[in-house]
């Protein structure tokens, strides 16, 4: 018996999906920040295989390289030069933590609520291209939102001479 | 008129959506109770994700849009990118200056 292809995508972009939620419920119930950082990465790495569910290879490489690869080993070299001599309480006190969690649950009801209810066009999705969608976001990038990548380059440049100024030894 | 939420299958784009929501949920309880700075700013990298996923589902589902919104997404991960090395970078000199990395004990701005 064959099982119907978008029956297989489904239970991946399921399976995916949980692997998501749980990595970030672990983040937050770890001990030790870095068991964090382990969470962490399995929600990056999980939400890299749900945009190649949404057909976005690009986007799931450049995940995964930059994500992973350079924002991860950031927090850890954070992790690294800040040796905590104290046993910090990780968890805010019960009362924070639980108006925390109730307002996060609260605004996910309620963006919930929104989708439900909006009346979407009832689209059937685009079909996948045969070719990387590489070539299109190339073509987009540097016509459509030229601008906005040239300020994105500001932006980074800017960030990273802050970075060096504020964490520079006087 | 509301509408209900669809079927599990096929998976269309009030999934990716929801998905999206709950990232950003789960990300968001994690800003609000955690305590250590460099994990608050693990947790604003999750709801970050859950931005990305909301915007490459709508360039999934919307058509006409020609990957405006992966496109977008990009941009969020730049600016992600920016945010946590200054981050880091705010991090480790409040580290220097007061030897914890706890938020409830740099209250220096506080009212």
């Amino acid at each position: 018996m064959l099982i119907p292809e978008g029956a297989l995508i489904a239970v991946t972009f399921y399976v995916l999906g949980v692997l998501a939620i749980a990595g970030g419920v672990g983040l937050i119930l770890a001990r030790r920040i870095f068991h964090s950082a382990l969470f962490l990465v399995l929600t990056l790495v999980s939400v890299a295989g749900v945009f190649v569910i949404l057909g976005a290879d690009f986007l799931a490489a450049v995940q995964v390289l930059v994500y992973v690869g350079a924002i991860t080993v950031l927090l850890l070299f954070g992790i690294m030069l800040t040796p905590q001599t104290v046993q910090l309480p990780d968890i805010a006190s019960p009362g924070q933590a639980i108006s925390g969690a109730l307002v996060a649950a609260a605004l996910f009801v309620v963006t919930v609520a929104v989708v439900a209810t909006t009346a979407w066009p009832r689209a059937a999705p685009l079909p996948l291209a045969d070719q990387p969608t590489t070539n299109t976001i190339a073509f987009n990038l540097f016509n459509t939102y030229v601008l906005p990548f040239e300020i994105a380059s500001i932006l980074l440049l800017v960030a990273m001479i802050g970075a060096i100024v504020i964490a520079r030894e006087e | 008129m509301p509408s209900e939420l669809p079927p599990l299958y096929p998976i269309g784009l009030q999934h990716g959506l929801v998905l999206g929501a709950a990232l950003f949920a789960v990300g968001m309880a994690g800003a609000l109770t955690k305590r250590n700075a460099i994990a608050i700013l693990m947790a604003i990298e999750v709801m970050l994700n859950g931005v990305m996923v909301t915007f490459v589902t709508f360039a999934r589902h919307i058509p006409g849009i020609d990957l405006g919104g992966q496109i977008f997404a990009m941009f969020v991960l730049t600016v992600a990118a920016a945010e946590a090395a200054v981050g880091v970078a705010i991090i480790i000199t409040v580290y220097r200056l007061r030897r914890t990395i706890s938020v409830d004990q740099a209250d220096t701005l506080r009212g």
